[in-house]
């Protein structure tokens, strides 16, 4: 599943980049990398979709979306039960 | 804390070769501040050095590198303020600035400054620049967001983690600023060469063996990377060119993300193809051993290793749930709210800019053109050119060109206070993320419409406001449509001429205007981004959105003076020369017994220019000297048609000088109450922000102008006097907006593209004037 068809307020891991080398770099340091956790804060239509991505809310194409493969970890209304969840899968996951 | 401060801006590819004499000579530090985009470094950067440097609450407002000093126990400093970077892997035009600063001038020392609220993603640059092995001083700014939010970090641990010096700031309030020196100044003296500053040196192991804080970062990269960057650090040993201009570690990690940009630099370096060469071979090898690309592994592990420490460092024991900010995005940028919010901030914005600073326009428009023209002509007096050319140029060309500057000025005093609440509340981002899907259509995103909107203002702070767009395509592409975007110079001319031709539709008509400049905003769009600038390079629409932030009533302040300032210093020099040389073509006789000065208008050089260029127009139903004459100064401001109908049409010549009999004193009382009264009528507007105003824009009209402009038209097009009227306004509106748009579109976009833009403009303005007098003229309007 790509990162477009995530429903609003799930959080989701980044399992795959299908993306150019730059693209996937510049993704990369803006905190989107094979395995990080990312909650979707909207979602509309044709819009770039908003996301929460280590604490910072980053605009991001459609396009680009498309590109990133994901797996839901499921509904997280809260910014901070997302930080928590990413540090104890974090520690858990290394 | 004292500060010397002077500003620089170079563009000097080579300066690297040179920077090394000029700094021993000098015996002074260069540190660079460096940071994700939107930490504050400007704010660092103004307070250290007590320049005025582009704050703003959006990423990306910083473009080119900024130099500024700081005078501090005898010891100069020179700070250089870089465009914000995520990363030391280039990406952006405004990144490889940056990097090309860190790696090619080698400053002394830098400092990062990072979002203390969001560190775990601003250490990703952090490890990237520690790399570097270059003294690194932290600046954990926005320290009061982090506290807001309840997050504390533990900053000897994170010193220990790092090798580093962190110090909390608070730049906007200058706190912590002074302690950051105090830092920066302790690892220059621990620098060899002491007190007196660095002297040259490179990255080799030997030269670089300073007791700075940070000499030895090593970040492990686990196991299957590490077992490359070993054997590729030896190989870049071999070779004392590359070893030389390198850090050998952070360079191994660069070849095996196969860096397009540090293989560029390579290329003429010997050894350096052999290592690019090697650095592939080494991705590869991880490749086939993990099955994921080195680039993508490197970043995991550094996250993975940051990870570590912010789990380390820092604590949050803040109030859970979403931000103000969050609760206030989740309106504005909603699905369908998003849009009708974005256009009514704007349409609000624009009619404050209009409304409210109109009065203060007509205020200037009277002060310059009343007491300022009668001083003038006294001063001539005095000096004892009264009544010759002297006076003329002095009063007619002199004057009369710096007060269609100052006339600008409310306008653009407004437009800057709004622009900056905008940037500064945070709200431009948004907004140009709930206009991206619209802008598409024009082949843009979302962000350009911002410097469109801007346009309605004043089309020259809007060329310069492009340099919001990340790529040079999306740049140009906006700027080329400005112009089309009438601005408020514009309003007078439809204004009076609808007073003439359309009185009972006055309204209408002038809001057709509007209508049809949004409409051919549309059109060449589609047509631009269908054909010139097809398939070119798009930039993958991603962004930042930064907090929503209380703008500080000081930084609108500053911003609103550097602007204005910064346009009267542009304008005033391109709108000065230009009204100086029409005034020379109106005062040189080419037919008749006038002499210089003091000539007919019909006979002056003038007039016969005009009519060399007057028969383009006879399709579009207006082919009179006077009328193209108005065009043809109308490219050095707007303004200057209304006011050049005013002299063409005008037989008696004379304005008169009523203000001549009032004493100083007076003219100063007449100029303080005209003030307060625009300040009256400015917030008797605020209420009424329904439609354009025309009541109040509509003075005494001249009746005998109006007559005069009346005839002029009907004769020109034999009889279809409000057709070519509505033509000629089509035109006003289409065409080349003014001398200081196309100054600034030069400045901005080079000249080949500045005459690309006036081919355009003239072309389209052209073709539907022309279309819209013959089309109208078949259907039977006169
Ligand atoms: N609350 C708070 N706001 C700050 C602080 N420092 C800077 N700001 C604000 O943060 C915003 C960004 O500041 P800038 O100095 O323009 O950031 P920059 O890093 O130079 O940005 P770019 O040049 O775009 O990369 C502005 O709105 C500042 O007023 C701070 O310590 N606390
Ligand atoms: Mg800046």
């Amino acid at each position: 599943m790509t990162l477009t068809g995530i429903n609003k307020g799930t959080v989701v891991r980044v399992l795959q980049i299908r993306h150019d080398k730059e693209t996937s770099q510049r993704l990369a340091e803006l905190g989107l990398h094979l395995g990080s956790l990312v909650q979707v804060l909207s979602r509309a239509g044709q819009d770039p979709l908003l996301l929460d991505v280590k604490g910072a809310r980053l605009a991001l194409s459609r396009h680009l979306a498309d590109g990133l493969v994901v797996r839901a970890l499921g509904e997280d209304p809260t910014t901070q039960g997302k930080r928590r969840r990413l540090r104890r899968r974090r520690a858990q996951g290394a | 804390m004292r500060t010397v401060s002077k500003t620089v801006t170079k563009h000097d590819p080579d300066a690297g070769a040179r920077t090394t004499s000029r700094h021993t000579k000098q015996g002074n530090l260069r540190v660079a501040l460096i940071g994700n985009p939107n930490t504050g470094k400007s704010t660092v950067f103004n307070h250290l050095t007590g320049s005025h440097q582009h704050v703003g609450n959006w990423p990306g407002k910083t473009v080119e590198k900024k130099e500024g000093f700081c005078r501090r126990d005898g010891a100069e400093i020179q700070f250089v303020d870089l465009p914000g970077a995520y990363s030391l892997t280039a990406y952006s035009l405004e990144e490889v600035v940056s990097r090309d600063y860190l790696l090619d001038e080698k400053p002394d020392a830098i400092v990062v400054v990072v979002d203390a609220a969001n560190l775990e993603r601003n250490l990703y640059l952090v490890v990237q620049v520690l790399e570097l092995n270059v003294p690194v001083i932290l600046a954990l700014n926005l320290f009061d967001v982090a506290v807001s939010r309840g997050i504390e970090i533990d900053i000897p641990a994170l010193n220990e983690r790092l090798g580093v010096r962190a110090v909390p700031t608070v730049a906007r309030e200058g706190e912590g600023v002074d302690d950051l020196l105090d830092e920066i100044l302790a690892v220059a003296h621990s620098l060899p060469g002491g007190e007196h500053g660095p002297q040259g040196r490179d990255f080799t192991p030997a030269a670089g063996s300073f007791c700075s804080p940070a000499p030895d970062f090593v970040l492990d990269y686990g196991e299957e990377i590490e077992a490359e960057i070993f054997p590729l650090e030896r190989k870049i040993a071999q070779y004392p060119d590359v070893r030389g201009r390198f850090p050998q570690r952070w360079l191994a990690v660069k070849l095996l993300e196969r860096d397009e940009n540090v293989a560029g630099k390579l290329e003429g370096v010997r050894g350096g193809p052999a290592l690019v060469a090697a650095g592939e071979e080494g991705a590869d090898r991880i490749r086939a051993r993990t099955g994921e690309d080195a680039e993508n592994l490197l970043a995991d592990r550094r996250y993975l290793w940051i990870n570590g420490v912010v789990t380390d460092t820092v604590t949050k024991t803040g109030p859970e749930g979403p931000t103000l900010s969050d609760r206030i995005d989740r309106i504005v940028t909603h699905r369908y709210f998003g849009i009708p919010i974005f256009l009514f901030v704007m349409w609000a914005v624009f009619k404050l800019i209009t409304d409210v600073s109109l009065p203060f326009v007509d205020w200037v428009d009277a002060t310059v053109n009343g007491p300022i023209a009668a001083w003038a002509r006294d001063l001539a007096d005095a000096v004892g050119i009264d009544g010759t050319w002297g006076e003329s140029l002095l009063v007619d060309g002199a004057l009369a060109g710096v007060g269609n500057v100052l006339v600008f000025v409310p306008i653009l005093v407004f437009l800057y206070v709004m622009l900056t609440l905008l940037e500064d509340s945070g709200y431009m981002a948004r907004a140009a993320f709930v206009m991206d899907r619209l802008m598409h259509v024009l082949g843009l995103h979302g962000k350009s419409f911002l410097p469109l909107m801007v346009g309605f203002g004043c089309n020259v702070p809007a060329v310069y406001a492009t340099r919001v767009l990340e790529s040079r395509k999306d740049r140009l592409l906006t700027g080329l449509l400005l112009p089309f975007v009438t601005c408020a110079a514009r309003l007078p001319i439809y204004i009076l001429l609808a007073a003439v031709f359309f009185p009972r539709r006055q309204s209408t008509v002038v809001f057709a205007m509007y209508l049809l400049s949004i409409l051919f905003v549309i059109i060449v769009g589609i047509v631009l981004s269908r054909t010139l600038f097809r398939g070119k390079e798009r930039f993958p629409f991603v962004m930042e959105l930064p907090p929503y932030r209380l703008p500080s009533v000081r930084s609108v302040r500053i911003h609103t003076w550097e602007r204005t300032a910064g346009f009267l210093r542009k304008a005033g020099t391109v709108i000065l020369g230009c009204s100086m040389v029409i005034w020379f073509l109106l005062a040189v006789p080419v037919s008749g017994e006038g002499s210089f000065a003091d000539t007919p208008i019909d006979d002056s050089l003038f007039a016969g220019l005009s009519e060399t260029v007057s028969p383009v127009f006879a399709p579009a139903g207006y082919n009179s000297w006077e009328l193209t004459g108005t065009l043809v100064t109308g490219f050095v401001a707007k303004e200057i048609v209304v006011s050049t109908m005013g002299q063409v049409y005008s037989s008696a010549g004379d304005t008169g000088d009523t203000a001549d009999d009032e004493s100083f004193g007076e003219d100063l009382r007449e100029i303080g109450k005209g003030f307060a009264e625009a300040g009256g009528d400015a917030i008797l507007t605020l209420p009424r922000i329904i439609g354009i105003d025309l009541v109040s824009a509509e003075e005494e009209q001249d009746t005998a102008l109006e007559a005069a402009i009346r005839s002029d038209f009907e004769e020109a097009s034999s009889g279809h006097g409000s057709l070519a009227a509505f033509a000629f306004m089509i035109f006003v509106l289409l065409y080349v907006p003014c001398m200081a748009t196309v100054a600034a579109e030069r400045h901005e976009f080079g000249t080949k593209w500045m005459w690309a833009s006036i081919a355009i403009n003239l072309s389209v303005a052209w073709t539907a004037t022309v279309l819209v007098f013959q089309v109208g003229k078949l259907l039977g309007f006169s």
